[in-house]
C-alpha cells in the first residue's frame, strides 16, 4: 500500500508531475483541444483514478504520458515530469528506454498490447529483452513466473499459444502481465476492465490491486466508473472536457465534492437507496472539444454559474491543501454529497 | 415450471395484474444439425450446437418491469430476440393475453406482435444512417397503417416531445445526434406503434453515467405515463435495482434465480447470482480489497454436467456433479434452481 511503502518515506517528490498539459489534434474542422490544461501529479506507490465522461480527454492523458499520441495529435504545451526528467520533447530513443521499462500501460482492449500473428512467449520475451541483455531461456523463465503471477494456470502451454486462442479475460490478464514484466514504477490502467463483465472485472481489479500493492508500484487507473475508483484509489482526480476540475483524497471528493460537475456525476450513479426513484441529472450532455464554450466548460450546464464564470477558472487548493477545485463557485465544503 | 408475476406498481399491488407476455419452454439451438448425406454415410458425429437458451419459462405482467441480467453468453441477449419476436425459437411457446403468438393470423398475428417492441443497445446501429430521424420514427406507423402518411409528420414530432427531444431534430441524420440522442430516438421508434411491451436489450450500457441517469429517467416516466411493460437486460445489476420490480438471473441458458428486486438483493438463494451482488462497484465501499470471484464462464458449447454452476460455486457438493437442479420455490415469489436448498 503506498502509505506503508518505504519509498513513499524516503524520497516524499511526486513521480509523476503534470503541469499545464495540453494536447492537440489538428483536424480538418479545426484544433480540437482534447487535452487543454491538465496538472496531475501521482506519488510514488499512490493510486489515482482519473475519472471522466466519453470526450473528457482521461484517455488522451493517458497516452501524452506515455508518448503514444500520434497525428494529427501533438503536445501543444506543458510539461511531463518523471522522476524529475522532461518527458515532453524527450528524445525518443530515451523515452522508449523507459516506456515498458518505468512506465506501462494496459487497455481496454488487450489487443492494443498484443500482436495477433505472434505467439504470446515471443512478445514477452521481446519485452524483456528490449531493456535487458539476458538470454532467451533466462527470459522465458521470468515469462512463466509473470504469468503464474497474474493467476494463469498452464502457464508453459499458454505461452506457447496466440492470442486469438485465448479469451478475453486471458489475453487482458496476459496484458497486465507484460506491463509489469519490467516491474515499472508506474502503471498507467486506460479502462481495462469496461468490457469485461462484473466477475471478470472483479477478477481483474483484485490482481492489479494486489500486484501494485506488493511491488509499491503507483497506478494511474483511467476510468468513467466512479464506483470503481470509490472501491481501488487513494486519490480522484475528475476530468471535463480537457481538464482537470477537481482532485483530491477519494472520500473527501466523493462524500462532500466541491464542482458541481462532479456533484452530478456522483449523484447520476444508481445507489441501493435510491433504487426506483428518479435520478438527479446533470442537464444537457458534454460539449465536444470543438464546441467548448469560452470560460468555465460546464457552464450551460451548471446551476450555479454567473457571469463571473466566462472567465476560466483556475485549478486552485481548497478546503485543505490536499485537494483542489477549478471552480468560482464550489460547493461548500463539509456540504454532504447529493 | 411458471414463475408468478408481482408488481411494484402501488395501485395494483395485492391484485393479480394479469400476465401479458408468457415464455414457456423456451429452447434456442444455434448450429446445424449434420447434413443428410452426412447421416447416410455414417459421420454425423454428436450433435454439435451450442444451446444458446435451455427451457426457460418468463412471465411478464402488465406494467410490471423484469429485469433479466446475466454475464456475456448467458443467452440474455438471445432469450430477448425472441421474446421480441424477431428470432423464432427451436422449441417452445410465447402467449400474448393467453394465446399461442404463433397460432395467431392475420390481424390478430400483427396486433399481438407490434404490442411488443425491442430497444437495442447499439442505437448508432439500429438507425438508419442516410435516413431523418422523423422519417425512421413514422415508417412503422404508416407502413401498418396506424397513421395516414399526410399527419405522420405530426405524430413523429409528438413522439421526440415525448422522449424529450425538440421536435426540430427530426429533421437531422443520425450522425448529427449525439449518443443519449439517439438512444432517444430507438426509444420514440420503439412507441411509434403504441406497444405495451419494451423489450430493451442492454439500453443503457454504452452511454456515460450522466447521460445512462437521463435516460433511466426516461424509461421510468415513460412506464407511469403509457403503463408500460419492460423486459429490461443488462449486465449491470445497479441499473437493474433501480428498475426493476422482479429480476431474473441467467446463467449459460438457464434461469438459475428469479424473485422481486428486493428480496433478490436482500437474499439471493442461488451463490451465482450471490457472486453477482457481491461484484457490484459500489460508491460507498471506499478502499475494498478486491476478491475476484473463481473461474469463467464455461463454453456454452460444452456446458459443465450437472449443474452447470458447480466448477465455480463454493458450495458445490458431490450431488451437483452429477444431478441438474430444478427452479423450485424458496420464499413467496423467489425461485431459485440449486440443491443446496433441499436441505432447508
Amino acid at each position: 500500500m503506498s502509505r506503508s511503502t518505504p519509498e513513499a518515506a524516503i524520497d516524499p517528490r511526486p513521480l509523476l508531475e503534470i503541469d499545464g498539459l495540453r494536447t492537440w489534434f489538428a483536424t480538418r474542422a479545426g484544433t480540437l483541444r482534447a487535452v487543454d490544461g491538465v496538472d496531475l501529479s501521482i506519488g510514488r506507490g499512490e493510486v489515482v483514478g482519473l475519472v471522466g465522461e466519453s470526450g473528457s480527454g482521461k484517455s488522451v492523458t493517458g497516452y501524452s504520458i506515455m508518448g503514444l499520441v500520434e497525428p494529427p495529435g501533438h503536445p501543444a504545451g506543458g510539461s511531463i515530469r518523471f522522476d524529475g526528467q522532461e518527458l515532453v520533447g524527450m528524445e525518443a530513443r530515451a523515452l522508449r528506454a523507459l516506456r515498458g521499462r518505468r512506465i506501462a500501460m494496459v487497455f481496454q482492449d488487450p489487443m492494443l498490447t498484443l500482436n495477433p500473428v505472434l505467439r504470446i512467449d515471443t512478445q514477452m520475451v521481446e519485452a524483456i529483452r528490449a531493456h535487458e541483455p539476458i538470454a532467451g531461456s533466462r527470459a522465458f523463465e521470468r515469462c512463466v513466473e509473470a504469468l503464474e503471477a497474474v493467476g494463469i494456470a498452464a502457464a508453459r502451454q499458454r505461452l506457447a499459444a496466440y492470442p486469438h486462442e485465448l479469451s478475453g479475460g486471458m489475453r487482458q490478464r496476459i496484458a497486465i502481465a507484460i506491463a509489469l514484466l519490467n516491474n515499472p514504477e508506474l502503471l498507467i490502467a486506460d479502462e481495462p476492465t469496461t468490457a469485461l463483465d462484473v466477475t471478470l472485472q472483479g477478477q481483474i481489479l483484485a490482481l492489479v490491486q494486489s500486484l501494485v500493492r506488493r511491488r509499491g508500484t503507483a497506478l494511474l487507473w483511467i476510468t468513467h466508473d466512479l464506483s470503481v475508483v470509490a472501491g481501488l484509489a487513494d486519490r480522484v482526480c475528475v476530468m471535463y472536457a480537457g481538464r482537470i476540475v477537481e482532485s483530491g483524497p477519494v472520500d473527501a471528493v466523493l462524500d462532500s465534492p466541491l464542482h458541481p460537475y462532479t456533484r452530478g456525476l456522483i449523484a447520476s450513479v444508481p445507489t441501493a437507496a435510491g433504487a426506483g426513484r428518479r435520478l438527479p441529472q446533470l442537464r444537457g450532455h458534454a460539449p465536444t472539444p470543438m464546441e467548448l464554450p469560452p470560460g468555465c466548460a460546464f457552464r450551460p450546464r451548471c446551476d450555479r454559474a454567473t457571469p463571473e464564470c466566462a472567465r476560466m477558472p483556475e485549478l486552485l487548493p481548497a478546503s485543505g491543501s490536499d485537494r483542489q477545485v477549478r471552480c468560482h463557485h464550489p460547493l461548500p465544503a463539509g456540504a454532504p454529497a447529493p | 415450471m411458471s414463475v408468478p408475476a408481482t408488481t411494484g406498481i402501488p395501485g395494483l399491488a395485492g391484485t393479480n395484474p394479469p400476465t401479458l407476455l408468457e415464455l414457456r419452454g423456451i429452447v434456442q439451438r444455434f448450429g446445424a444439425p449434420p447434413g443428410r448425406l452426412a447421416q447416410r454415410l455414417g459421420l454425423a458425429r454428436a450433435p454439435h450446437a451450442v444451446l444458446a437458451v435451455d427451457r426457460v419459462d418468463l412471465d411478464i405482467a402488465r406494467a410490471e418491469v423484469v429485469g433479466l441480467a446475466g454475464e456475456s453468453g448467458c443467452g440474455k441477449s438471445t432469450l430477448a430476440r425472441i421474446a421480441a419476436g424477431t428470432l423464432r425459437p427451436s422449441e417452445g411457446t410465447r402467449r400474448w393475453n393467453g394465446r399461442d403468438i404463433a397460432a395467431l393470423e392475420g390481424s390478430e398475428r400483427i396486433v399481438a406482435e407490434l404490442a411488443i417492441q425491442l430497444v437495442f443497445q447499439d442505437a448508432h446501429a439500429a438507425l438508419d444512417p442516410r435516413m431523418r430521424v422523423i422519417d425512421q420514427l413514422c415508417e412503422a406507423p404508416v407502413a401498418h397503417r396506424r397513421v395516414d402518411a399526410s399527419v405522420a409528420g405530426a405524430l413523429g414530432e409528438r413522439l421526440l416531445d415525448e422522449v424529450g427531444l425538440d421536435p426540430a431534430l427530426g429533421r437531422r441524420y443520425p450522425h448529427q445526434l449525439s449518443g443519449g440522442q439517439r438512444s432517444r430516438v430507438v426509444i420514440a421508434r420503439a412507441l411509434a406503434v403504441d406497444p405495451q411491451l419494451l423489450v430493451c436489450d442492454e439500453p443503457v450500457a454504452a452511454l456515460d453515467v450522466s447521460v445512462q441517469a437521463q435516460v433511466l429517467n426516461l424509461f421510468m416516466g415513460l412506464r407511469e405515463a403509457r403503463g408500460l411493460s419492460y423486459l429490461f437486460i443488462s449486465h449491470d445489476l445497479a441499473v437493474i435495482r433501480h428498475l426493476a420490480d422482479r429480476v431474473a438471473i441467467m446463467y449459460l441458458g438457464q434461469l438459475v434465480e428469479t424473485a422481486p428486486v428486493r428480496e433478490l438483493f436482500a437474499r439471493p438463494a442461488h451463490p451465482y447470482t450471490r457472486v453477482l451482488l457481491a461484484e457490484i462497484p459500489d460508491l460507498a465501499r471506499r478502499r475494498r480489497t478486491y476478491g475476484g470471484a473463481a473461474g469463467e464462464i464455461p463454453s456454452p458449447l460444452a456446458p459443465p454436467p450437472g449443474c452447470r454452476f458447480h466448477p465455480r460455486c463454493p458450495s458445490a457438493t458431490e450431488r451437483c456433479r452429477v444431478e441438474p437442479p430444478r427452479l423450485r420455490n424458496v420464499a413467496p415469489g423467489h425461485l431459485a434452481a440449486c440443491h443446496l436448498h433441499d436441505a432447508a
